[in-house]
């Protein structure tokens, strides 16, 4: 198991701000700063998503005409 | 005559079928308890964002009428019940306990209440949620949240806020959730009442406001496990209207019910929790007890291991923010006042989250998926899994922006697509409910039903209601 992350993952308010502007969404002032905590926290677990995966480990899943084949 | 409770909002969905059926009582009699109960509670536990006492009152004459004409519709004829507000109702106010929505008013039903309307089912009205299923509890919106009637400053939880009020208040049996990541299993667990998120694909989402697409579902909230029961009776079944809806056949969901868990092998996961940082001493000692019950009854109860819940964790979240954020970004680019405050925060987060990012949550979620029906749901036949780690916060611990969610782990089995069954199994030293989860194979609800009907029975948690001066005044 790897190492838990810290509860609180101290973030860079201009980088996420930055990232928000790049996908042309400027939170209000009066709710900017909760806005960059809380995708902060969200970026600070994605880590987890990534695990190895050796390559043919897994099926082609995301796509399937089963439901139009039967 | 048969005696009856003098609250007849103390009659079991069952219990109330057959008073009706016999004649002993009519639906407008329960009904009117109903709404003399919501009268009276409504003003300090705002569990309802629209009461609607005139459909409800010609629902109740309705199902008299057909009683009196021998027109049997189903279980739930003559029951008052009530709905989430993210449940579409054909010209009734359908909000989303949003103000961008406060003024929409659906043509159609959705297909759950359409089931429970054809089934004679006596509708209430709607009930608060936290804004479109996640912000919350918030007081920037229209309405203000529900309050936990067990203790008027604590939360609910959320997202089905509203029905878990108003069940554990006694308004009525049975009122409708969803559940993206543990919007019924939460609010359950610290109003105490039981909660139902049914297989992914067992009950259709058609008409309900999505979340997060492939994670939603829609289940009951109750006061007991047969109250459940007969709710799904009415309300599961494939609908051909919901890409997800799964083609299989529905069960009986009582016959089984009291059968007993003699010999069923019981997989408690206190590994995957222990070391959780939220856990507190009485939720632990309320889940071992659990466990002990359980074996007494007949079980095989031994420990078994998940994987660590912070992918479950992970692997929800970034789905359910992506989806979301898919269904808001229009909005939430050009008018994100809008939105409440939490609502907005909790939303916007997915404009972060990479095409790279949601497919590597898309992996995990099919390895984890893969890891609990092959490891503890191959070796036994439930599981006995935590719900909340803890007993329900104050609203003045609240802070001003979006927290993070944390202690209640119910997520894993949005992940997994799992029937899990939110189960009152005792109270904190603040007198607050505790709660854990009985969860089962795909389609299985028919036997998580019946280990969490025989662990009520025995455990008689259900017993216990709010004794607030408030709800003891409405008796």
């Amino acid at each position: 198991m790897p190492p838990k992350p810290p509860q609180d993952p101290p973030f860079d308010l201009d980088a996420i701000a930055a990232r928000f502007r790049a996908q042309g969404i400027v939170p209000p002032d009066d709710r900017a700063h909760g806005t960059y905590a809380n995708a902060a926290r969200m970026l600070g677990n994605l880590h987890w998503l990534r695990r190895p995966r050796p390559l043919g480990a897994e099926p082609a899943h995301m796509m399937s005409l089963k439901e139009w084949t039967e | 005559m048969s005696a009856h409770p003098a609250d007849l909002t103390d009659l079991s969905i069952a219990e109330a079928g057959a008073a009706l059926r016999s004649g002993t009582i009519t639906s407008r009699t329960l009904t009117e308890a109903s709404l003399k109960k919501i009268a009276a509670l409504e003003p300090v536990v705002n569990a309802f964002v629209l009461p609607t006492i005139e459909r409800a009152l010609h629902d109740a004459e309705q199902a008299d009428a057909d009683f009196a004409n021998g027109v049997d519709k189903g279980p739930m004829q003559g029951i008052p019940y009530a709905l989430k507000d993210i449940f579409s109702t054909a010209g009734i106010r359908t909000t989303c306990h949003s103000n961008l929505l406060r003024d929409n008013i659906p043509a159609a039903d959705c297909v759950v209440e359409a089931k429970l309307r054809a089934g004679g089912g006596v509708m209430l009205g709607k009930l608060g949620t936290f804004e479109f299923a996640i912000g919350g509890p918030s007081f920037d919106l229209f309405s203000p949240p529900a309050r936990n009637p067990w203790n008027l400053e604590h939360t609910t939880s959320g997202s089905s806020s509203g029905s878990a009020a108003a069940v554990a208040a006694g308004m009525m049996r049975m009122a409708m959730g969803s559940d993206t990541g543990g919007s019924i299993r939460g609010p359950a667990a610290f109003c105490g009442t039981v909660g139902l998120k049914p297989t992914y694909g067992r009950v259709s989402r058609h008409g309900v406001y999505p979340l997060a697409f492939s994670l939603d579902h829609a289940g009951p909230l109750s006061r007991t496990v047969e109250d459940t029961a007969i709710t799904m009776q009415v309300i599961s079944g494939y609908d051909p209207l919901d890409p997800a809806s799964a083609d299989v056949p529905v069960p009986d969901f009582l016959s089984g019910l009291n059968a007993g868990i003699s010999g069923i092998r019981v997989g408690y996961t206190r590994k995957f929790f222990i070391d959780n940082p939220s856990l507190t001493n009485e939720a632990l000692t309320g889940l071992d007890g659990a466990a002990e019950l359980l074996a007494k009854l007949g079980a095989t109860v031994d420990e078994v291991d998940m994987p660590p819940f912070e992918l479950f964790d992970a692997c929800n979240r970034a789905i359910l923010f992506a989806e979301a954020y898919a269904i808001h970004e229009e909005t939430l680019k050009t008018r994100p006042h809008a939105y409440g405050r939490y609502a907005y925060q909790h939303l916007v987060s997915g404009a972060l989250l990479s095409g790279a990012d949601v497919v590597q949550a898309q992996r995990l979620r099919r390895e984890l998926t893969a890891a609990v029906y092959n490891g503890p749901l191959a070796s036994h036949d439930v599981l006995l899994a935590p719900n909340a780690l803890m007993t329900a916060g104050r609203f003045d611990e609240m802070g001003p922006d979006a927290g993070k969610w944390s202690g209640i782990l119910t997520g894993p089995f949005n992940v997994t697509g799992s029937p899990a069954l939110a189960l009152p199994i005792g109270f904190g030293a603040n007198g607050l409910p505790l709660s854990a989860q009985i969860v089962g194979r795909p389609f299985a609800e028919a036997l998580v039903l019946r280990v969490g009907a025989a662990f009520e029975a025995a455990a008689g948690v259900v017993a216990h209601r709010p004794t607030l001066p408030v709800l003891s005044k409405a008796a």
